[in-house]
């Protein structure tokens, strides 16, 4: 039986003036029902071009999905008809967005914009839509729904517009909720809210999860699934504890050991990655991550590292991953870097 | 979309920011690339605000040579033949008078070419009484605020409250006809929308982290607006200013055509118009060249603004 | 020996509604209320905190970028308050200010020289040539190359600008500097590289920070005393190891064990205490202790009637709650084991 999602090889590429910026690069991964899957990298990394790819959101100019495909439930979303794609959005494939306030119409009440979808896919009236709606806005915490639903907005604090996003996200039953960095603009106190209110939501409805974000802490938290995203290419994906507790690319190294600690009591200076990002349109020869890698060797400058299997379903975009020697460096560093 | 923009500022009033660009850092070698710079470039790019910037060229050049060529080439604008005017009058276009003759003779495309003289002469003058005015109030208004920032605001208010070519042609009335007046009466009814556009823009930047890093280091209230509020607020000036030319240009053309701008035999393109009201089924030439130059020169201005806001707006790398 | 600055019953209303007229009868914005906190020379603070909870403010107020609406504050004994002037523009030097976002913090029409060259122009500083020399010399130390003085901004990423943010505050050569969520706005694997110079600075120039985040790994990293902030109070303020092994307060307890750590198996085991709610508006915060809206063991009447007191709960370490003497904490009112995920 086919895999919920199948995102096989996508190659998502921008064709600007300036040059063609290759967003998304080679990304592959699968996600199955009632499953997490946490999309890490840092801005530029591609993870939200990809989300957006498979929602078919990206405008074709100036984007253009090169070659790969996605597939849902077997069937591939790349080539379907226009009218196709829009029953699935929305519908079976909903997404929340990062910044709930300007992704929520201002001059609509937000019990209206819930009924949206259900009025648009499910043909409900509009006095069913609008109870359904209610019914919603009180699953996701919102207390006292029947009133609040006839807020705008504005009239809603940050954490509150985003548990109506999730509310009209959820409001047809989708089999996938892709999550686009929905917590990075809330305070700590309330991003544990919403993410126990999407846990919660999936162990109702069975719903598969795309978590993307910048913080590795909500993906330990969230996900089954790791995919670790670097320069627009998958570099390492597997369940949680594999990428966690034995990574085995120095992109994922790096990250790890750069962050402060949280449970060691000698402070010393951190462990950064050197250098920075590259740009999209001229991506360095061989391995994106090789000019910054702590353990670059010659073949890395000159072949680019594709996705390789190395057992219990981690994959790895390294040359030496499968290497155990190469493997069993100790990520430590010995003294800070700037 | 994140990760193609470089610059995006997560910094919403719900507290936590996110990672950000950092990706994209292209360093150009040798020397800094300006501002100045970049914009230019993108102007270049905007085809019709380059046409715009071309027209206008050519324009000033002819109007500001004319002196040297015109009366040779196409003749007087002013001086009429009394004893040829039957014969020479509303003759149509032809080799020796490509725009025609008016009723009285004189060669219009003279007339155009010395119209367009007053036209910029004007556009330029009115606007630059109106900046002055404009950016002067605009700042004390947003600088001061408080009660300062009512009163001018509140007057500029008044002034809006008035349809334009109505309180353009009473204040004509009162202050006579003829071009130095004409230029101040649109000045003084025009500086209101720039103290507007000015105080907004101050505003926007007085709230930026620089203007407080500023003031963190000590700088003094002058140094401020001067050094980092002023250059940084002036792009939507230049803009409006640039558009503003073109109204002038339009205004004054409409008190001509009411007989309260340019004083005749002065040619004006207004001016030419209004004669032209009584032949425009048997001389329609008499109105067609001086409109079409109304049209190009306004149209031209109006399309170079449109470019340069385009090209000042955008502050972060594409 | 007294510390290089201390700040008693801090306090900055802002006042709500536009025009003349409505801001005369609109409501106040209570941002900071009551805050008292002493740093020592050398030492990093952190305050910490949600958003609204006054940690900002709190900073803009010790360099004066806003006036305080009541309280004081002495900076080596000096009533930071009460100067004018060019006394006012000498405290300037001792006492500077990093911003949180690189894209905003540097006037975009100014090279990276003419920004860094800012401050010793307004001070009076040396020649043209001595100036250029130092701008040079502190971009070498920031870790920039020293040829990037002649460009812009705009040509840069967020972690250089940052850099050249932090070069500009170093130019004169301070005693204290505000460090106002310095790494926020900046990408992850940026934001290591800035902490290590931040610190590295700190000890080649024997800096004082004040360092102002809403990130609690950094904070623990960084700083060596911390005070927790909400709704504009102080409600925690002890050493690091203190607050985050063993918090005394209740909303301390539910911040920490909020925060997801990047360890799949602790985040299993971590109890979580979630809060319930929004944080209540600053224009009309509740009464007796401002966070017992949405504390876990709040009692009535006393949490809704009196304001507790930033009382001490061990040597340097005090806590703002009815129930804070009562430490360590009766098994019955802990909240939750291994809440920073610390042992």
């Amino acid at each position: 039986m086919p895999a919920l999602l199948e995102v096989d090889d996508l190659h998502m590429h921008f064709f600007t003036r300036d040059g063609v910026v290759k967003a998304v690069d080679g990304v592959s991964f699968t996600l199955e029902a009632g499953r997490t899957l946490g999309v890490v990298g840092e801005s530029g990394s591609g993870k939200s071009v990809t989300a957006l790819s498979i929602m078919r959101l990206i405008p074709e100019p100036p984007g253009k999905v090169v070659s790969g495909d996605v597939r849902f439930k077997g069937e591939s979303i790349l080539t379907m008809s226009d009218k196709e794609q829009r029953k699935l959005r929305g519908n079976r494939i909903a997404m929340i967005f990062q910044d709930p306030m300007t992704s929520l119409n201002p001059v609509h009440r937000i019990g209206k914009q819930i009924a949206e979808p259900l009025r648009l896919h499910k043909n409900f009236t509009r006095k069913e839509a609008w109870d359904a709606a209610v019914e919603l806005l009180a699953q996701v915490g919102i207390p006292q729904a029947a009133e609040r639903a006839r807020d705008y907005p504005h009239e809603f604090s940050g954490g509150m517009r985003q548990r109506a996003m999730i509310a009209m996200a959820l409001a047809c039953g989708p089999d996938i909720l892709i999550a686009d960095e929905p917590t990075t603009a809330l305070d700590v106190t309330i991003q544990a809210q919403i993410l126990e209110l999407m846990q919660e939501i999936q162990a109702r409805t069975e719903s598969a999860i795309i978590m993307i974000t910048h913080d590795l802490g909500v993906v330990a938290d969230m996900a089954d699934h790791v995919l670790v995203m670097y320069a627009g290419k998958a570099v390492e994906f597997g369940p949680a504890d594999e990428v966690f507790y034995r990574p085995v690319h120095p992109y994922t190294w790096g990250w790890l050991e750069s962050l402060p600690r949280h449970d060691v009591d000698e402070k010393g200076l951190l462990c950064p990655i050197k250098g920075q990002p590259p740009s999209l349109i001229n991506l360095p020869g061989g391995c994106s991550f090789g000019p910054r890698c702590a353990f670059a060797r010659d073949s890395c400058r000159e072949t680019e590292p594709h996705l390789v299997d190395i057992g219990n379903g981690h994959l790895s975009a390294c040359h030496y991953c499968g290497d155990d020697e190469f493997v069993a460096q100790s990520p430590r560093c010995a003294a800070g870097g700037r | 979309m994140e990760d193609l923009q470089a610059a995006e500022q997560v910094n919403s009033p719900d507290g936590a920011g996110g990672g950000n660009g950092d990706s994209q850092a292209q360093e150009v070698g040798g020397r800094g690339r300006t501002l100045r710079g970049d914009a230019w470039r993108r102007l270049r790019r905007n085809k019709l605000a380059l046409a715009g910037l071309t027209w206008i060229v050519i324009i000033i050049l002819i109007a500001v040579t004319a002196d040297l060529w015109v009366t040779r080439v196409l003749g007087d604008p002013i001086e009429i033949d009394t004893t040829r005017t039957a014969e020479l009058s509303l003759q149509s276009p032809s080799a020796h008078h490509p725009f025609g003759t008016d009723k009285l003779g004189r060669d219009i495309a003279s007339r155009v070419v010395y119209g367009a003289r007053v036209s910029l002469l004007i556009g330029v003058v009115a606007v630059a009484i109106m900046v002055i005015i404009g950016l002067i109030m605009g700042a004390i208004a947003a600088y001061y605020g408080g009660i300062w920032d009512s009163l001018i605001m509140r007057t500029a208010d008044i002034f809006f409250a008035f349809p334009y070519v109505l309180f353009a042609i009473a204040l004509i009335a009162v202050l006579g006809k003829g071009i130095q007046n004409v230029f101040i009466a649109i000045g003084l009814l025009g500086w209101p929308s720039i103290a507007r556009v000015f105080r907004s823009s101050i505003l926007s930047v007085k709230e930026t982290e620089y203007v407080d890093a500023a003031r963190a280091m000590g700088a003094s209230t002058p140094r401020i607006l001067f050094r980092h509020i002023m250059p940084n607020a002036m792009a939507p000036i230049i803009v409006y200013a640039t558009m503003s030319v073109g109204g002038a240009i339009l205004t004054e053309a409409a008190l001509s055509f009411l007989g309260m701008g340019v004083v005749p035999p002065a040619p004006s393109w207004g001016g030419m118009l209004s004669e032209a009201r009584g032949y425009l089924f048997t001389a329609p030439w008499l109105m067609l060249y001086p409109g079409i130059a109304i049209l190009t020169t306004v149209l031209a201005f109006v399309l170079l603004g449109d470019g340069l806001r385009d090209a000042l707006d955008v502050k972060l790398k594409e | 020996m007294a510390a290089l600055l201390q700040v008693d019953g801090l306090t900055k209303h802002f006042r709500v509604g536009q025009g003349v007229v409505l801001s005369r009868l609109g409501k106040t914005v209570k941002a900071v209320e009551d805050v008292s906190f002493a740093v020592d020379q050398g030492e990093t603070l952190g305050l910490v905190g949600e958003s609204g909870c006054g940690k900002s403010t709190t900073g803009r107020c010790l360099n004066r970028l806003l006036e305080p609406t009541a309280g004081k504050i002495h900076f080596e004994d000096i009533d930071v308050r009460k100067l004018r002037g060019k006394r006012l523009k000498a405290y300037r030097r001792d006492v500077q200010f990093i911003f949180q976002d690189p894209y905003a913090s540097l006037n975009p029409r100014m090279t990276f020289g003419e920004i860094m060259a800012e401050p010793l122009v307004i001070h009076g500083i040396g020649t043209r040539k001595e100036r250029q020399d130092r701008c040079k010399e502190m971009l070498q130390i920031v870790g920039l190359s020293p040829e990037h003085i002649h460009r812009y901004p705009h040509e840069f990423s967020g972690g250089q600008r940052q850099r050249v943010g932090i070069a500009r505050a170093l130019m004169l050569r301070p005693k204290m500097i505000i460090c106002d969520e310095p790494v926020s706005a900046l990408d992850v694997s940026i934001q290591a590289q800035i902490i290590n110079l931040l610190e590295e600075l700190q000890q080649e120039f024997g800096l004082t920070y004040l360092f102002i985040a809403h990130d609690l790994a950094v904070i623990r990293h960084i700083c060596d005393r911390v005070a927790v902030m909400y709704l504009g109070k102080i409600v925690e303020l002890g050493g690091w190891r203190e607050v985050y092994n063993t918090p005394n307060h209740p909303y301390t307890q539910s911040l920490l064990s909020a925060v997801p750590v990047p360890d799949p198996e602790k985040q299993r085991q971590r109890d979580r205490i979630i809060l319930r709610g929004d944080v209540p508006s600053p224009i009309d915060p509740p009464t007796g202790c401002r966070f017992h809206t949405r504390c876990p063991i709040a009692e009535f009447p006393i949490c809704s009637d009196e304001e507790p007191p930033l009382q001490e709960v061990a040597i340097g370490h005090r806590a703002a709650c009815h129930f804070a003497k009562a430490f360590p904490i009766p098994e019955h009112r802990m909240l939750g084991t291994d809440l920073f995920a610390g042992e």
